[in-house]
């Protein structure tokens, strides 16, 4: 799993996280990281604290834990942390049945999904100029 | 029970799947033992009066 690097030095600009197999569909978790990708890490805090959505629970604690990559591994300062890359990507799914009547059986899709979220920082310096153009990645 | 006549395109799953959206919750900065936090407007008093306190 690699960082990004900043092109010139080479040094570590940022951190990822990735949570696997979380048994939540991809179509609802990604309805709450539309929310927060590109913000700054301490207001997509605050944000997904309060957010109704059952997914926002995995997804803060995901980002909780980019946030402590990049200060614990890369000594980066949490405070110019922004989510630049938040993905859902669909794990594996499970497959249940619903008897039905006459013998039939409706098909029930426990699906999973794979959050990744990467963290970059970004300085004063970065949003004058060269700042990566991130806020949305679709 | 009222059942689908026509199978629907996928134009229109896209589009009807493309406006259900979350709304990020109206938070307001508030400071509270000299610290700045964001919580609900509803929320504002409560955590004035000490009856909810930020996580630390």
């Amino acid at each position: 799993m690699s960082a990004p690097a900043d092109t010139d030095t080479g040094t570590p600009r940022g951190a990822v996280a990735r949570a696997r197999y979380v048994r939540m569909s991809p179509m609802k978790v990604r309805r709450v990281v539309d929310l927060v990708r590109g913000m700054p890490v301490g207001q997509a805090a605050s944000v997904l604290r309060f957010a109704e959505q059952a997914a926002a629970t995995p997804v803060a604690k995901l980002v909780a834990s980019a946030v402590a990559n990049a200060e614990n591994n890369f000594a980066l300062d949490p405070a110019t942390l922004v989510i630049s890359t938040i993905t859902v990507d669909e794990g594996p799914t499970m497959k249940r049945f619903q008897p039905r009547a006459q013998g039939r059986a409706y098909r029930i899709r426990k699906r999973t999904s794979h959050i990744t979220v990467e963290v970059t920082s970004v300085t004063d310096a970065d949003k004058g100029g060269r700042r990566r153009s991130k806020g949305r990645t679709r | 029970m009222a059942v689908p006549k026509r199978r629907m395109s996928r134009a229109n799953t896209h589009a009807r799947r493309s406006q259900w959206k979350a709304s990020a919750p109206d938070l307001v900065p508030i400071t509270v033992n000299g610290r700045e936090i964001r919580v609900p407007r509803p929320l504002v008093r409560a955590y004035q009066r000490g009856i909810l306190r930020p996580e630390d």
